[in-house]
């Protein structure tokens, strides 16, 4: 009980920490578990257990989040990029491991380890950002589903290797059988069965939590690893409206567990040597240097903008909670040494924990600088008396069309090389820089312009462009009432979206409620 | 158990079901004064009168210790710290764990039940104001930990003796099934309550508690009670929970038919309504959903144009200085739905920004026949939410750039 009750402390103050700091709380749960650690010596059964049910449960959990359909046309996408940076960190992994002295097998294993991407931790932050649905969050989506039915597939391969091809063969038909099977509930029958006992939360969430507990039975029974069985009940379970029906019961249960999970873990870390730390720098480095340029340069090809791609990328900069139960099976096998297994946790802890300063605004920006683009159009005068619009998101895009009807002439600022690209297609004046950047506001003659429509991300990055542009109209996209607040001060028409959204759905009310009757008639759209 | 079947029925809040919730609220009480004497008794060696005194003292005065601690923490600590915190639900449900947790541990220190340790963390939690948004996502792990408790428990009895304790088991299944009812109906007729409510409450306790099981387990720890007890508490405890479970679902034709005989009368119930009134629900109201910078603005306009209108988010600071009636609650769990009375809603706006929740309630709109009105923040969706049958979307995106296009319009962008 004692040991309990200083873990889920320990997570506590992590978590309030976090929360209080506006910082990740993945990397403080592992200080605060080592610090536990530290402090009492904890059985080292009961945390074997706890990590193995917290990495269980937490898998399942993100696995509920991994519905297919979700990736929708983004799919041959996600698997292209996916395949692509699954092999070729895995080779470039087990070639590093090689060179860095390591066997063959436990070269392969270290490979293994470094091919995927965290579910964990991309889907949380994904969640965070609100980003699951935009075309990075699907296809991002579907690359995790990918890598991580390869790692359940690979680990029979790289753990029975030494028992010959046959034993191989039968690992990775109990491990299709098991995907099969999950393919099968999640096509015909969970969308099915299970939303009919749904107006009970305690029966579904109870239900779903059986249907774990039998993916893990027939994946102990297949002798497949657990972790796979679970991740695979979750997978099963995470078509609409299943996922969202219980997602709100298993949040708590993925909270708790999760907390336990990441305290436990970093109570279990011992103090790395410095050769294993020397070791992990390099891995940890093929990875976060590979991955970005990999994801960003197929996505860019099949149509993703420069942002989306580098996004993406960074986002999946890190190895997965699979390669920690790769590690353990390895481990466990007598397959790897222990420092073996610290180099994989070092990997895995430090490049979870720089996910969240890596997957940045201000990352990607800086890697979008270095894009090798060259199509800037450069004019000899900065021009006049022409429309500016800096910012061409999914919102400025929608504007360029209606501003064609203008007799004033088109100019565009915005710093993704892809959506540059797509600009200057349509026939616009377009400049590639940095909307904060005074010299790229002068060049597209801010000061001098008829009128500046900015729908820049952040609206305060609007500032330089207020005080360049005085005197010339300025209207600026603003999302609450302290950004309008804030671009009034400085001279610029704030234009709230939410207002103007608020006006239209009020309209809408009064048309089909105070009609006579009361009643909804139709849609409206 | 009860509270869930009663939940289950929609009938929580009727005026018998207030009343039985208020007797389990009493009976846990006595429950942890009891377990506190259980844990006084200590090991079950001979001892002294003077000894288990001061064994009962130093029990009594762990519980009082832990109770103060608690009192004092509901009222100066855990508002302001956890208020901090209460944006954050992940870090609000953890930090209340580890509150329970910190108390399990300081009753284990007093050598007290680890039971009375969690009641009275649970005791400070509920003096909260945002303890019915904790309560709901703690009962996702209570359910877990539930199942979990009983099978174990279930794992632990031996029914080998069953040939043995069945006679008194049978007797005291009928004490508590028909017994226990008859007393509770004498007890609440004589305070001023109709016939049916007196009626209906007393169906609804006759069973014996999850508690009684803990009790069994550490009479049998200390060594106050045999093997064959816990066994009899365990078949009593089956009996008297299965059935009672059918006569709360079926508690209505079984008052009438009782009633028909007319063996009520000798309680002499009065007649007419209780002096409860049943809870007053709200009706044609509007639930807006998310108070991010849109959900306010459309809360005001809906609120300045006359309509009853209920705010709900999962942050409090955001639910502030709102002019309508506010829910403090995360709408992926059905029972803030209920609470926000969607059923009987006007119209239900989503202002989220998070699609997984917006489908959901649309989903949830769709089977409760109640209009919806769901903000689109990402194009992607509008699919999604359309086959979902949406009545209205919300398309921040295109509005504010016909927004745009206005004011460039108003300022003769577009003259020629």
């Amino acid at each position: 009980m004692t040991a309990f009750a200083l873990l889920l402390a320990a997570a506590a103050i992590g978590y309030a920490a976090a929360h209080l700091l506006r910082v990740p709380a993945i990397p403080l749960l592992l200080i605060l578990g080592m610090a536990a650690s530290a402090l009492v010596a904890l059985p080292e059964g009961f945390l074997e257990d706890v990590l193995m049910l917290g990495v269980m449960v937490v898998v399942f959990v993100a696995g509920i989040e991994l519905n297919p359909d979700r990736v929708g046309r983004y799919l041959g996408t996600a698997l292209r990029v996916g395949v692509l940076q699954f092999f070729v960190l895995g080779a470039a992994g087990l070639w590093a491991a090689h060179l860095l002295g390591f066997s063959l097998q436990t070269a392969a294993y270290l490979g293994l380890a470094l091919s995927a991407s965290s579910t964990l931790v991309v889907i949380r932050l994904l969640q965070q950002r609100r980003e699951l649905y935009t075309p990075m969050g699907r296809m991002v989506t579907g690359i995790l589903l990918l890598q991580d039915l390869l790692v359940i597939l690979l680990i029979p391969v790289v753990t029975l290797l030494d028992e010959g091809a046959l034993a191989v063969g039968i690992g990775v038909g109990s491990t299709l059988a098991l995907m099969l099977l999950a393919a099968g509930l999640l096509r015909w029958v969970t969308p099915r069965v299970l939303p009919r006992v749904a107006d009970d939360e305690e029966r579904l969430l109870l239900l779903v939590l059986a249907v774990l507990f039998v993916f893990l039975g027939i994946a102990h029974l297949l002798n497949v690893p657990l972790i796979g069985g679970a991740f695979l009940a979750g997978v099963a379970l995470s078509p609409f409206p299943v996922n969202a029906l219980v997602r709100g019961q298993l949040n708590s249960l993925g909270g708790f567990f999760s907390a336990l999970f990441f305290t436990t873990l970093g109570a279990i870390l011992t103090i790395p040597t410095p050769g294993e730390v020397v070791q992990a720098a390099i891995l940890l480095g093929l990875v976060i240097v590979l991955t970005p340029p990999l994801v960003a340069l197929v996505a860019e090809r099949n149509g993703f903008s420069a942002r989306g791609g580098v996004g993406a990328g960074l986002i999946l900069s890190q190895t997965s909670e699979f390669s920690l139960v790769v590690g353990i099976q390895g481990m466990l096998l007598g397959q790897i040494s222990d420092s073996a297994f610290s180099v994989i946790v070092l990997v895995t802890v430090a490049s979870m924990m720089l996910t969240p300063i890596l997957a940045t605004t201000p990352v990607t920006g800086l890697l979008i600088r270095l894009h090798p683009w060259s199509g800037t159009r450069r004019e000899e005068e900065p021009p006049e008396g022409h429309i500016l619009v800096v910012g061409c998101g999914a919102s400025g895009l929608a504007l360029l069309e209606t501003l064609v009807g203008t007799p004033h002439e088109i100019w565009v600022i915005d710093d993704d090389p892809a959506v540059v690209e797509q600009i200057d297609e349509a026939g616009f004046r377009v400049i590639r820089g940095d909307a904060t950047d005074r010299s790229v506001l002068r060049e597209a003659g801010a000061p001098h312009a008829r009128m500046v429509v900015s729908t820049v991300r952040f609206p305060k990055d609007s500032g330089p462009l207020l005080e360049l542009a005085n005197g010339v109209p300025v209207l600026v996209r603003a999302f609450d009432e302290s950004d309008a607040a804030w671009i009034e001060e400085r001279g610029g028409v704030a234009v709230s979206y939410s207002e103007a959204a608020s006006d239209e759905l009020l309209r809408w009310f009064r048309e089909e409620f105070d009609a006579p009757g009361g009643e909804t008639e139709s849609s409206s759209r | 158990m009860v509270v869930k079947l009663l939940d289950q029925k929609g009938e929580l809040d009727s005026v018998y079901g207030r009343i039985a919730v208020g007797i389990f609220l009493v009976q846990d009480l006595v429950v942890v004064v009891a377990l506190t004497f259980l844990a006084g008794l200590g090991r079950g060696e001979e001892m002294a009168t003077a000894e288990v005194l001061t064994n009962l003292g130093i029990a009594f005065g762990g519980m009082a210790l832990l109770l103060v601690v608690a009192g004092v923490a509901a009222k100066w600590v855990l508002p302001a710290a956890l208020g901090r915190v209460a944006s954050s639900q992940e870090t609000l449900l953890i930090v209340s764990l580890a509150w329970c947790f910190a108390f399990v541990l300081g009753a284990e220190v007093m050598e007290l039940s680890l039971e009375i340790g969690a009641f009275l963390a649970g005791l400070a939690l509920a003096q909260l104001p945002y303890n019915h948004d904790l309560r709901r996502r703690v009962h996702p792990l209570m359910n877990f930990f539930i199942a979990v408790f009983f099978v174990s428990l279930g794992a632990q009895m031996e029914f080998g003796a069953i040939g043995e304790i069945w006679f008194p088991a049978i007797l005291l299944s009928l004490f508590v099934l028909l017994g226990n009812p008859f007393i509770f109906m004498l007890i609440i007729a004589r305070m001023g309550y109709g016939e049916r409510t007196s009626f209906l409450t007393s169906v609804t306790v006759a069973q014996i508690s999850e508690f009684s099981f803990i009790f069994a387990a550490m009479g049998l720890a200390t060594g106050l009670i045999g093997e064959e007890i816990l066994s009899l508490v365990g078949v009593v405890g089956l009996i008297t929970i299965a059935t009672s479970a059918f006569m709360i679902l079926y508690n209505h034709p079984l008052y009438e038919r009782v009633s028909a005989l007319g063996i009520l009368r000798i309680f002499r119930a009065r007649e007419g309504p209780s002096p409860m009134s049943e809870e007053v629900r709200r009706e044609g109201h509007v639930v807006v959903v998310g108070m991010n910078s849109l959900g306010r603005s459309i809360v005001r306009g809906l609120h300045e144009q006359g309509e009853e209108v209920l705010a709900v988010d999962t942050d409090p600071s955001k639910l502030r200085g709102l002019p309508s009636a506010t829910l403090l609650g995360n709408v992926e769990y059905r029972a803030v739905l209920e609470e926000a009375d969607l059923a009987s809603a006007r119209l239900l706006v989503s202002a989220l920004h998070i699609e997984e929740a917006n489908r959901l309630l649309a989903y949830r709109c769709r089977e409760m026949g109640v209009p919806c009105s769901i903000n689109v923040f990402d194009p992607g969706s509008v699919g999604d939410l359309m086959r979902l049958g949406v009545d209205h979307l919300i398309e921040a995106q295109r509005i504010g750039v016909d927004r745009i296009v206005e004011e460039l319009s108003e300022r003769g962008v577009f003259a020629p």
